[in-house]
Parts: structure tokens; C-alpha cells; sequence
């Protein structure tokens, strides 16, 4: 979250009457949904609030108007979208593609074209983000490659070597001239803008996993995002991999104290195989995680902030159990993952709240005024969930209530 | 050789027994007789009959599945009964170890090696055949078992293997059932009739899918277990691919009447089947197949087993493939196998009955030295046929030879005489429950290295053919299994012979417990040039042991 | 009269049996071959590399890409030395050597399950097969052990058919064929089990433990049926042969080589594959998993091909300026393809119906497609081929007949499915 988008949240907050609706995870509801005829890979909210920008299985970027639910195609890319971004300002708005490309448009032109499209990486592009001073992009690529742009010419400013394997998504600290990146193998890279080079790698192992049966690592962060004010860093993956071809591994999201440069936080989930594809801080103290589950279904998570948890006492009361009927009986690969690297209990937190998603979760973004979440979904749908009190409804407006376009 | 290896060979030769009476005119008379006089050249080719060391061996392989010991070589040698040979048959036929022997044999005819246990654990399975040839249930029984139960009731869940571990898949069944109990592989008749073979037309295939196409793999949800259910309604059709004639079929083996349903019932099922129930019909198809298989006007099913016991013992088929039986492929001996298979039939399919009278023929106990000059040809049995060893019989004769099973026994004999607190298996004290007490125990405490063998013999040779691969060759010389058993330990055949200075007795030694024979004079003179040539004595004796073991004489039953 | 319906079952022309000596025996590596077409191979030493992507490859990320397409995924294509073809952008450096290649980018297993489209892949017929494990009587030869049995050796102390894998599946390999043919494997560049001297005794001691051997056993060959006893000493000799090429299995890698292929495990692999095929192994296969991708297939493939692509490339470019791909057969294949569609998992599955391999070396003529797959890579749009098609071809570039028999044992089968010819437009 860069200055900007932070200041929004401290002025939501402080400008919260007292009649403002109850933040309550507890409350999650669905309140509108946009459908696309393709699945959906990432969804970014711009800043300012008009519009959702999601990513899909197809060649577009799409901007949905949020009041009224329309539809523009942004055309450009030649493949798939993979991360959105927008400037501070919301007046631009950037996407990284599979094609190796990253599109720069203006967010509310009636008929956005692309202003630019750097050929950022050969290869795809997996990721950008824009700096806190909204003058600088960074993005990564399967190139193994870290660049930073300037966004008002183009032009490639720096780059930066290091990932032994592919880097999955990179973030500007909200207020350091450093950014982050991380690989397929849990590898956080700390890069200095200034020096213009690594600062330090924070090895996260408990978010890769080789999977024996079929010789393949998988790992890497499918969302990244700095505390207002960047003391943690929090990524989103997988973990516990068991048998990655088939989708058996779990969710995971960690936090990274930032002044330590240590993980402090494995945020877990229960009875849920899958992969944790986004993940936002809420400034009520809590963290919220999507994703997306093997059999095809979606949750949110939410857990505490590591200075808003409970009491262990009361930790245990309140989280999630399994479900299971009865013992479930583990297999060796399952003990194996379970003490893989990096794993430790003492950092391991359940959710104090699930809300189940009819379909996959593949990206997560939330309002500026923190009370809505927005979620790309695999069946094409972008969905958005307000984490407040459903208002009672009018007969009128139940007829009504569902957004679709 | 010591006193307690005496005793324990003299108890094995000599507890229990029958008296070894024959009667005139008996099948294995008729057998010989037939042979003989089907060759007018048989008398020139006939071999002598084989000696006492080299028949003792065979059918201690053949019932047992294990080379004799010294001791029972010796005694065997020793004894002057003019019956000996019969009383010996009789005694083995009695042991344990035939059950387990039988038990491997016939594993790996129904089931192939396969390796899966979905349904049914492998060790249940083995089990349920142990106990059954422990108690001669005869073939006729064992195929009622295995094809009628549906898995569904515990007691009778373990004959299932064969249809559960096949998931009921159509194509694999009914291949299994047309090899296994008709001696007719029926999968080209899958989709045609076989081109090249008129016996094998599209129906007999689809007739026997017609006994459980109404049945299905039953999952219980309650406790996971499948089972098989069954319908009460289904056709089975057919066409060919080439003539696109559409035919539909009642369960029928082969070209015997069909079985046709019953007339329709309003209520059809006992229990109908749902997610939650495996399906009862009143009238099941799939039960009729064991009476269909088995009735006494399926010849197919007589002279399949007569024939597959023949290979077993004389080591070569009298129809060949086993799998093959039609017009085109004729039997050497088409008269002999009308008589084996009626006579089995006769004899309500006593596999043990067979099994002797086989035993006791001339054509079995014949050397497999042809007469001089010629290399034998083994359609006449004049000479017996060389068998290779099957990996079991490999596994568990080498264990014998290096002495690693003799010192197991004892130490099984040793624990049951001092049972420690905690072991509350009760005290058997009866004579043959005690035998099979001992040798399930010593099965059980070995089983692991027989896997090994499995694994590296894993091929399932073709009747008639003898396959060698560089890594069998590899595992025999220098697996590190074997080589631990030739360690000297607990007075096994290494120690002994490593103690032994007299260096013929030393070949005797050797040659009794690894080649169940004494040696030749020249034999003797190679193991002492051998042991001479190299000054220390254990590694070089150990490498004479690996050397027979390693032999031809040893990797055959001949 | 009797119909040659190539049926893709055994024993549809089944003698009685007719004992035959030698030909049905082990008796070294190579064999005997049936009089009647000895001559058509003699001096025939060609050999075969097979590279298994073993799982699945996805035709869509690698021979066959659809670019922008609605199912095509997010990869793009590249152009490569073949011009007009394009190949997937994670196979770079093997676009760069496509000319020494062609594609078949029309096959149709007519099925969809690992073991059953393997097997057909590797014996050219569609044969039943029981549990996990085709441990069947009767069944059919992989390629591999056919090659080792036709091809004659360039080496006779090594085996036939050597498959380097790091896992994998146990299989029947030589089927009806004699054991000898069946698949030697090495798990890695691991040496085979057992190929130490026990206790470590010396030399000597060994020699003489198997001259003993071998004198016991002609005394004991007297009078004997001499085949078996023939085939039990071949096997030893095979497996003494073996003990002394024991260095070839451990012989620390040349580090110009690992520095080009990589060090992974695959890349060890080829470089053993390459240095036995150069010493005369007949046919080596190199399995590389896995591709089998129902979950994140981009992700897998981009790890799994970027893996293959560079040390495949560097191995074929090897071959080829050793001289070795004018008599080489050089074939990428796997046991199916991927399904257009991507499911929730971004996965793709099981997909027999529409997919590609690629070919080249011996026999083969190299930089061409054969075969397409419609706009969406739904279903084959010309030229559709099957194992069957396939492996005439195979066998055909080596210059095997598929159309003779093999003879075992009294049983007289085609050696190729008669019912189908090879794929003449890749033939040189």
C-alpha cells in the first residue's frame, strides 16, 4: 500500500462517523457480481473507487464500472493478465502479462488504449506494482529478471539478477526506497532502489515444496503486500506440498517482520487443500486471505494481526476445528510435508473466520473504505463481498439485490 | 553333519505317514502304458529311472517347493524299503510345506503377480489358499470359492481376490476365467470372432461376460469396503467389428446350453440396490457361474486343470501355451489327456490324489539323462524334463542349502519350548498342528527374503521356456542377501564346512546340502583344488558354496 | 480363409508349439534371428535414443501451440529453424534445432489412461494389461527390446535396451521376447545393483568361483537339454561383462558436459544416455518426469520443459556433431497429451485424442509437420495416426521390417501391427 492508498484508509478511519456500518468478518456477505464468459486469474480495485479491473483467461483486460456494472474491453495484451496495479492517484492503471508485456493505461479514458506497452521480460511478465511516489514501476518476469521503469517514459531504469528461479510477484515498501520480490523456491529478495542492489534474501521454505512423484518444485508468492506502514510484509502461497500435480497442498500466507527480516506469522487454514492467491491487510487489525480450493470451490480467511490476537486460551476457543467425522488417518507423504523446512508450530495461527466461496478465489483487492472486498473468480465471475452487516432488506429492493450485468 | 540335523531330518522323513500301498491298474500305470504305447520308438529313448538322491530332490521340489536336506538325502539313501519312494510321496504330500507350496503355485496362476491389493490384502488371500490345500479342498471347491463369493461376508471375503483385484473389469475377468479354469485365453474374442482360430468364436467370449454383466463393484460407504452387488436386469450384447452383426447372449461357457433367466419377477431383488445397498437380485447371473464352470459336461474345465498339474510336475504341458486348448493346437497326447482329465473328474478333482499318481509314474521318476548322444526331446517323456526353479522354489532352497532355514526352525522350535510371559499363543501340542504351527511361524519370519527372490525373478517364465537375465545372474553371484547367509554363523553350512579339515568330507557335506548328492570322485578333487588354491579359508569357502549355488545343478529340477 | 485383421491382441495365429533350438534361448546379447530375414539386417547397427516426458506433455505448451486462442493458455509460440514452424516459446533452444527434427502433431490414441496409452505408445498395439503392471503371458515387446533383439549390437557387453530413470514403473519390457531384450534399468546415474564382488574378494577368487561354475555345469550339460543350461551360462557371462563396465555407470561426469546439459537429474541422464549410446548400447531411454499436470500446468511446464528444452537441445546437438543421427533414431514422446480445456486448478488433463510427439535421426525426414489438429486443438484435422502408425515408422528408420514375423517359441506374430502402415512422409 503506498502513501497515498494509506491515507485514504487513515482518513476513512478517522472520518468513520459513528453510524458507519460494523466492521465484521463475521458479517461477509455477497452483494454483486459481473460476469465475464472466460475465468477470471486477477482482479484490482482502482483507488478512487469507480471501477474493478480483472484479468482473464484471454487476451483482455477488462474494467467493470462498479455503479453500473458496464463492461470495457482494454485490448493490447497477447496473453493472459496476470497482475494489475494502479498509480497512487488511480489515473493509471498497469497489467503484466504472460506475453512478457505491461500495459499502461488511463483508468477512466471512455475507451482506454494502451499509452504504452513496454516489452518488459522475455518471457511472461508476472507481476508489477507502482511505487509509493507513483513514478516508478517494478515488475518480474520468467526472465529471472527485477525491472524498474519510469513510468512516464518507459524506460527501463534498473535491473536487478539474483532469483535462482522464476520471481512470482514483487512490492514497493510503502515507505523505504527498497522492494521485495520472491521466487519460486520462497526466496524474499530485498532490493535497494538507491544502491541499486540486494539488500538481503529471507528464505522462506515453508512456501515451496518438491514434490517427489513428479520431480517438480512448486512455490512463489501469488500476492504480496506491505502494512500501511511497511513493518510487515505479508505473502500469499502454498505450502505442505503433497502431491502438487493434483492440487494436494495447502493454502498459506506468512508474515514477515520486516525490521527482523524473519517470519513471524504462518497463517493456516483448515481442511482446505489449495493455494492462497491474494491477501490484504484491513486496518480493523486483521488479515484477510483468498483462495482457492482443489475440489473447486473458495474460501476468505481472516485471521488477527499478531498484536490483535487473543489470548492463547482464548485463540484456541475461537479458531476453526477440522471437520473430520472421524481420525483422519495420515499418510507419510502428508507426515513428510507436515515437517518439511521452515515449518514451525510456534508461529502457526488458524483464522478466526472462513467464508466459503462457491468457486476458486484467483485474486483478492479491497476498498479503499476497507468495508468491501472484490474476488476474480474461475468460473468468470468478479464478486463482491461487503464485510459488514447485510442491510435488512426492503421488499422492493430484494427483488433487485443481486447486480448483474 | 551332526546328531540334532540327523534327528530333525529323521523326524521330518519319518512323522507323519501312511503306508504306501498301490493298488493294480492305477491312473499312473495307465499313464505309463500310454505312453509307451504311443511311441513305437519309445523303449530306445527310454532313460533309466533316476536315482534316489535325484528323485528325492525332484519331488521334494515339486510337493514342498524346497531341496531336501542332507540328512533326508541321506536317509532316503540309506533306506532299503522296497516302497520307500511311495511312502515318501505320501509323507510330503501330508507336510505343511506342500500347502505352501501349493499356495505359491496356485497364487500365481489366479492371480498373475498382481501386484495391487485394493480390495483384498495379499497376505488374506495367500492365507485362505494355505488353509485350503492344508485341508485338500480339491479344485472343484476352490472354484466354487472364488467365483461365487461377492466379498460381502468376512468369512468368505478373502477367496474374492480374483474378481475384486480385477475391479470387475470385463476384459481382465473374463480373460482370467477363459486362462484360468477353461485353459482358453479369450481376449481376441473381444471384439470378433478370433481369425485365426475357430474355436474361440465372439459368443464364448461375451457368454462368460454375460454371467456378471449385471454385476458391479459395490462401495460401502459405512465402512469403505467394496463388494460385488448385482442387478436384476441388463442384456448382454454384442457386435463384431468387422461383420457389424449384433448378436446378444444368456450366460453360457463356451458352446454348453445357455442359462437363461427365469421369468421376470414383480418383486426382483432380495435387496435393491442403491447408494447405501449393494444389490441382491433374487436371481443372480454371476451365481450361476461356478455350477456352469464346473459341471461334469465342461470338458474344457476338466483338461484344463489336468493339464496344468501335468506342467506342474512333469514340467512340460500336454497342450501348450496352457491357455491355448483348441483344434489347431492339439495335445501331444490327445488320449493321455482325455484320461488324466476323466480320471481327475472321477476323482472329484482331488489335487493330492493327482499330484501322487503323477508322482508315482515312470515318466516322472525317470532321469533327465537322455540316452547317450542326444540331446533329450521331451514330448515322449522318456526322459524326464529339466524345470527351472520357480523364484519361491529358488528362495527357499537356497535358504535350505546355506542352512539359514535349519537355523530358524530350531530357533522357532526353541522359542515355542520356552515361550516368553508375554507371548499368549496358546500351547499346541498336537502333532500336526504343531507342524503347521512351525512352519507358518518360519514362513512368516522368512517371507521377506522370498519377496526378494520374487523381485528379482520376477518373470513369469513361458511352459517350455527357460529365461536367464545378467541381473538374476547378478543377484544369484553377488546379492548382498546371499552373501550374508554364507557368513559362518550358528553352525550353518559355512561354519561346518569351514571346520572341516578332512576335505572329502567336506565335498560330501557340500554336496549333500547344496546338490542333495555326494560327490564324484573328480567333484571331490575340483573342491579340494579349489580350497587349496586360496589361503584364507572362509572367503574361499563361502565362494565354493556360491559356485554350486550359482550352478545349473542347482537352478533346475531335473 | 483365415482374416489378416491386425487385431491388437497376441496369438491370433497360433502354432502348436515347435521347439526350436536357439532361437527361443538366451544365448548373449543380440540373439538369433529368424533365417528367413537375418540377411535383410545383417550389419545393421543402428540405434534408437527415446526421451520419455513422462505424464503427459502438454501439446499445447510445447509441439503444437494455439497462441491467443480460447483454450490455447497463456504461453505464446516461437519461431523456429524450420521456417513456417513454430513451437512453443518454453522450447527455445529446441526451436533452434528443429531442423534436425519433424513433428507429428496428429495422434489419436482413441483413449485417455496412463498405462494403457503407454504401453500402446510403446508396443504399437493396444493391449490389455493387468492391474498397474502388464505381467500378462503373451504380451507384446516395448520397441526398445525389439531393437535389441534386430538391431545388431555395436556393443555386445552392454545390454540391448537400457532405460535410465530415476523412478519409474516396472514393466514387462521384452514381453514374449527373450529376456535378455528386456530393459536394463538404471535408476540415474546410479550403477545397477549387485555389480560389487561380494565381501569384496579379490579378483581372482571370483574368476575362479565362476570357472568352477562353469565346469560343473558342462558336466552336468552332458545329456542334458543343453539350451537351458547354454541360456543360464549366457546370463552369467552377461553379468560378469556387466561387473567390468561398472566404471561406465560410475565415471564422474565431465564437467564441460554438465556445464552444457545442466546438472539436474535429466541432464545427467542424457549425458549417460549419450556416452552408452556412443559406447553401443542399442537403444537407451531417458524418462524425465513428470508432466502429468491436472494442477498449475503453466507453472509445471515452464519448470518441467525449461528443464528438457536446453539439455535435450545440447543432446541432439551432440548427436549430431558426433555423426551419430545418421544412425540414430531420436524420438520425444510421451503417453498422451493435455486437454485443451483448463480447468479450475489452471490444470490441464488426460488427452489421447489430438497430440503430438517429435522424431528425428536415422530414417527420418527431419524438418517437417505431419499431421494437424484443428484451430482450438479439440480434435485432429488431418492425417490422424495412432501408436500403431507410429511404431512401423520407428521401426521402418532403423530398418527393421515391421511386417516379418518374430518367431518364439512356435508362435508366429507380426512384428508391427499389420493392420497399419508407417507414417511414409516421415520416412527419409
Amino acid at each position: 500500500m503506498n502513501d497515498q492508498e494509506a491515507a485514504k484508509t487513515d482518513n476513512a478511519q478517522a472520518e468513520a462517523p459513528s453510524d458507519q456500518p460494523v466492521i465484521d468478518p463475521k458479517q461477509t456477505h455477497q452483494i454483486a457480481e459481473y460476469k465475464h464468459d472466460r475465468a477470471l486469474t486477477t482482479c484490482q480495485l482502482d483507488p478512487q473507487g469507480r471501477f474493478l479491473f480483472t484479468g482473464a483467461e484471454d487476451l483482455q483486460l477488462y474494467r467493470w464500472d462498479l455503479a453500473t456494472g458496464e463492461k470495457t474491453v482494454l485490448t493490447g495484451h497477447r496473453s493472459w493478465v496476470r497482475s494489475i496495479r494502479f498509480s497512487p492517484d488511480g489515473q493509471w492503471c498497469f497489467s503484466a502479462a504472460w506475453d512478457g508485456q505491461v500495459g499502461c493505461w488511463r483508468t477512466a479514458e471512455d475507451t482506454p488504449q494502451a499509452v504504452r506497452m513496454l516489452e518488459a521480460h522475455q518471457g511472461s511478465a508476472r507481476w508489477v506494482d507502482v511505487s509509493p511516489c507513483g513514478k516508478l514501476l517494478a515488475t518480474c518476469g520468467n526472465d529471472k529478471l527485477i525491472c524498474v521503469w519510469n513510468i512516464e517514459d518507459g524506460k527501463q531504469v534498473a535491473q536487478f539478477s539474483g532469483h535462482q528461479t522464476h520471481p512470482y510477484a514483487v512490492n514497493f515498501h510503502p515507505r523505504e526506497k527498497q522492494f521485495v520480490s520472491q521466487d519460486l523456491m520462497g526466496n524474499i529478495k530485498i532490493w535497494d532502489l538507491v544502491k541499486g542492489q540486494e539488500v538481503c534474501t529471507i528464505a522462506a521454505p515453508v512456501m515451496t515444496g518438491y514434490d517427489t512423484k513428479f520431480a517438480a518444485d512448486m512455490g512463489g508468492a501469488r500476492d504480496m503486500q506491505f502494512l500501511a506502514d511497511g513493518s510487515l510484509l505479508a505473502s500469499a502461497g502454498i505450502t505442505r506440498v503433497v502431491n502438487s500435480f493434483g492440487g494436494q497442498q495447502d493454502p498459506l500466507v506468512v508474515l514477515v517482520d520486516w525490521k527482523a527480516r524473519q517470519i513471524i506469522r504462518h497463517l493456516r487454514t483448515v481442511d482446505f487443500q489449495g493455494i492462497a492467491w491474494g491477501v490484504r491487510f484491513h486496518p480493523d487489525g486483521f488479515v484477510i486471505g483468498a483462495g482457492a480450493k482443489q475440489n473447486g470451490r473458495g474460501a476468505l480467511w481472516f485471521w488477527h494481526m499478531p498484536d490483535k490476537e487473543p489470548s492463547a486460551e482464548d485463540q484456541a476457543a475461537s479458531a476453526e476445528k477440522p471437520k473430520a467425522e472421524k481420525p483422519k488417518v495420515e499418510t507419510d507423504k502428508e507426515k513428510a510435508a507436515r515437517s518439511g523446512p521452515g515449518e514451525n508450530p510456534e508461529l502457526d495461527r488458524q483464522p478466526f473466520h472462513t467464508f466459503k466461496l462457491g468457486k476458486c478465489a484467483r485474486g483478492l483487492d479491497m476498498t479503499a473504505n476497507a468495508q468491501r472486498l472484490a474476488v476474480a473468480h474461475s468460473d468468470g465471475f468478479a464478486r463482491i463481498y461487503q464485510m459488514t452487516k447485510p442491510a435488512e432488506k426492503k421488499p422492493a429492493e430484494a427483488a433487485t439485490e443481486k447486480k448483474e450485468t | 553333519m551332526n546328531r540334532i540335523q540327523l534327528l530333525l531330518g529323521t523326524c521330518l522323513l519319518l512323522l507323519p505317514f501312511r503306508s504306501g500301498e498301490v493298488t493294480a491298474a492305477e491312473l499312473h500305470q495307465k499313464i505309463d502304458a500310454l505312453l509307451t504305447q504311443s511311441d513305437p520308438q519309445f523303449a530306445q529313448h527310454e532313460a533309466d529311472l533316476s536315482r534316489d538322491s535325484t528323485f528325492l530332490r525332484r519331488i521334494c521340489l515339486d510337493l514342498l517347493g524346497r531341496i531336501p536336506t542332507a540328512a533326508e538325502v541321506q536317509l532316503f539313501q540309506q533306506e532299503t524299503e522296497s516302497q520307500k519312494r511311495i511312502q515318501t510321496i505320501d509323507r510330503l504330500l501330508e507336510r505343511p510345506e506342500y500347502a505352501r507350496h501349493m499356495q505359491h503355485v496356485f497364487d500365481v496362476t489366479l492371480m498373475e503377480r498382481l501386484p495391487t491389493e485394493k480390495h483384498v490384502p495379499i497376505e488374506k488371500w495367500r492365507d485362505y489358499l494355505y488353509q485350503s490345500f492344508q485341508k485338500n479342498i480339491s479344485w472343484q471347491q476352490l472354484t466354487w470359492d472364488i467365483l461365487s463369493t461377492t466379498g460381502a461376508q468376512a468369512e468368505t471375503r478373502s477367496s474374492a481376490r480374483f474378481l475384486l483385484d480385477r475391479e470387475l473389469k470385463p476384459e481382465l475377468v473374463t480373460r482370467a476365467i477363459g486362462r484360468v479354469f477353461l485353459g482358453r485365453d479369450l481376449q481376441c474374442a473381444q471384439c470378433h470372432d478370433h481369425p485365426a482360430i475357430d474355436d474361440y468364436p465372439q459368443r464364448h467370449y461375451y457368454g462368460l461376460v454375460s454371467f456378471f454383466s449385471r454385476a458391479y463393484l459395490f462401495n460401502n460407504p459405512k465402512d469403505k469396503e467394496s463388494s460385488i452387488g448385482e442387478k436384476a436386469e441388463g442384456t448382454t450384447k454384442f457386435t463384431s467389428v468387422f461383420t457389424n452383426e449384433e448378436a446378444t447372449t444368456f450366460p453360457r461357457i463356451l458352446d454348453l446350453p445357455v442359462i437363461a433367466d427365469p421369468p421376470a419377477d414383480k418383486e426382483p431383488y432380495l435387496a435393491k440396490p442403491d447408494e447405501n445397498t449393494r444389490g441382491i437380485p433374487k436371481y443372480s447371473r454371476l451365481q450361476q457361474l461356478p455350477e456352469a464352470i464346473t459341471r461334469a459336461d465342461n470338458i474344457a474345465y476338466r483338461q484344463n486343470i489336468a493339464n496344468r498339474l501335468w506342467y506342474l510336475m512333469m514340467g512340460r504341458g500336454l497342450v501348450e501355451p496352457l491357455d491355448m486348448f483348441h483344434e489347431g493346437n492339439a495335445p501331444t497326447h490327445p488320449e493321455l489327456l482325455k484320461l488324466i482329465a476323466d480320471d481327475l473328474h472321477q476323482h472329484q478333482y482331488d489335487i493330492r490324489y493327482f499330484l501322487k499318481q503323477l508322482a508315482l509314474t515312470q515318466a516322472y521318476q525317470r532321469s533327465s539323462l537322455s540316452k547317450a548322444g542326444e540331446e533329450p526331446e521331451a514330448p515322449r517323456y522318456s526322459a524326464a524334463h529339466m524345470k527351472p526353479l520357480s523364484a519361491e522354489q529358488l528362495a527357499w532352497s537356497t535358504m535350505q542349502a546355506t542352512g539359514l532355514l535349519e537355523t530358524t526352525r530350531r530357533a522357532t522350535i526353541k522359542s515355542f519350548a520356552t515361550p516368553k510371559k508375554e507371548d499368549t499363543s496358546p500351547v499346541v501340542t498336537d502333532g500336526i498342528s504343531y507342524e503347521i504351527h512351525l512352519e507358518t511361524t518360519v514362513n512368516k519370519k522368512l517371507q521377506e527374503h522370498v519377496t526378494s527372490f520374487v523381485t528379482a525373478f520376477s518373470r513369469i517364465d513361458q511352459p517350455g521356456e527357460f529365461n536367464a537375465t545378467a541381473n538374476q545372474s547378478l543377484f544369484l553371484g553377488n546379492a548382498p542377501l546371499i552373501s550374508g547367509w554364507l557368513l559362518p554363523a550358528d553352525n550353518n553350512l559355512t561354519a561346518r564346512l569351514v571346520a572341516e579339515t578332512d576335505s572329502d568330507k567336506l565335498a560330501k557335506e557340500l554336496y549333500l546340502c547344496v546338490l542333495s548328492r555326494l560327490p564324484s570322485p573328480t567333484e571331490t578333487e575340483q573342491v579340494s583344488r579349489f580350497l587349496g588354491e586360496f589361503p584364507e579359508r572362509t572367503t574361499t569357502v563361502q565362494e565354493l558354496i556360491r559356485a554350486l549355488l550359482c550352478s545349473a545343478e542347482f537352478r533346475f529340477n531335473h | 480363409m483365415k482374416r489378416n485383421v491386425g487385431c491388437n491382441i497376441l496369438d491370433h495365429t497360433v502354432s502348436r508349439r515347435n521347439f526350436m533350438l536357439g532361437a527361443t534361448t538366451a544365448a548373449g546379447f543380440g540373439g538369433l534371428l529368424p533365417a528367413t530375414w537375418a540377411k535383410d539386417v545383417a550389419g545393421n547397427q543402428k540405434q534408437i535414443l527415446q526421451v520419455y516426458l513422462q505424464g503427459g506433455v502438454s501439446q499445447l505448451e510445447s509441439w503444437d501451440p494455439k497462441p491467443g486462442t480460447e483454450l490455447g493458455g497463456p504461453f505464446l509460440s516461437i519461431p523456429t529453424s524450420v521456417p513456417g514452424t513454430h513451437i512453443s516459446e518454453l522450447l527455445p533452444h529446441t526451436a533452434k534445432m528443429m531442423h534436425l527434427l519433424s513433428l507429428v502433431r496428429s495422434i489419436n490414441l482413441k483413449a485417455d489412461d496412463h498405462s494403457q496409452c503407454r504401453l500402446f505408445m510403446e508396443k504399437g498395439r493396444n493391449t490389455p494389461f493387468v492391474g498397474a503392471v502388464a505381467r500378462n503371458t503373451g504380451v507384446y515387446p516395448f520397441l526398445g527390446a525389439v531393437a535389441a533383439k534386430y538391431l545388431d549390437a555395436r556393443d555386445t557387453s552392454l545390454p540391448g535396451y537400457i532405460h535410465i530413470s530415476t523412478r519409474g514403473i516396472i514393466d514387462d519390457t521384452a514381453g514374449f521376447l527373450e529376456p535378455q531384450y528386456a530393459q536394463f534399468k538404471l535408476e540415474g546415474v546410479k550403477a545397477p545393483e549387485n555389480l560389487d564382488r561380494p565381501n569384496n574378494i579379490s579378483k581372482k577368487l571370483y574368476r575362479a568361483r565362476n570357472d568352477l561354475r562353469t565346469q560343473l555345469d558342462r558336466q552336468f550339460a552332458a545329456r542334458r537339454r543343453k539350451s537351458y543350461i547354454d541360456a543360464l551360462g549366457s546370463s552369467f557371462n552377461q553379468a560378469s561383462k556387466l561387473m567390468d563396465r561398472k566404471g561406465l555407470f560410475e565415471a564422474e561426469q565431465d564437467p564441460q558436459d554438465l556445464e552444457r546439459y545442466g546438472t539436474h537429474d535429466f541432464a545427467r541422464n542424457c549425458i549417460l544416455g549419450r556416452t552408452l549410446l556412443e559406447r553401443g548400447a542399442t537403444c537407451v531411454k531417458v524418462t524425465h518426469h513428470g508432466y502429468d499436470s491436472h494442477a498449475e500446468n503453466f507453472n509445471f511446464h515452464l519448470e518441467q520443459l525449461g528443464e528438457f528444452d536446453k539439455t535435450f537441445a545440447t543432446l541432439l546437438g551432440d548427436l549430431e556433431d558426433r555423426g551419430m543421427l545418421e544412425h540414430t533414431l531420436v524420438m520425444v514422446y510421451s503417453e498422451f497429451g493435455r486437454t485443451p480445456k483448463i480447468n479450475h486448478r489452471y490444470g490441464r488433463d488426460h488427452w489421447g485424442s489430438a497430440w503430438s510427439i517429435a522424431l528425428g535421426g536415422c530414417g527420418i525426414q527431419t524438418g517437417g509437420v505431419v499431421g494437424k489438429t484443428n484451430d482450438k486443438g479439440t480434435e485432429v484435422s488431418d492425417r490422424e495416426v495412432h501408436g500403431g502408425h507410429l511404431f512401423h515408422t520407428y521401426l521402418r528408420a532403423v530398418g527393421i521390417d515391421p511386417s516379418q514375423n518374430h518367431d518364439v517359441t512356435g508362435r508366429v506374430i507380426p512384428i508391427g501391427d499389420p493392420a497399419v502402415e508407417p507414417v511414409e512422409e516421415l520416412l527419409a
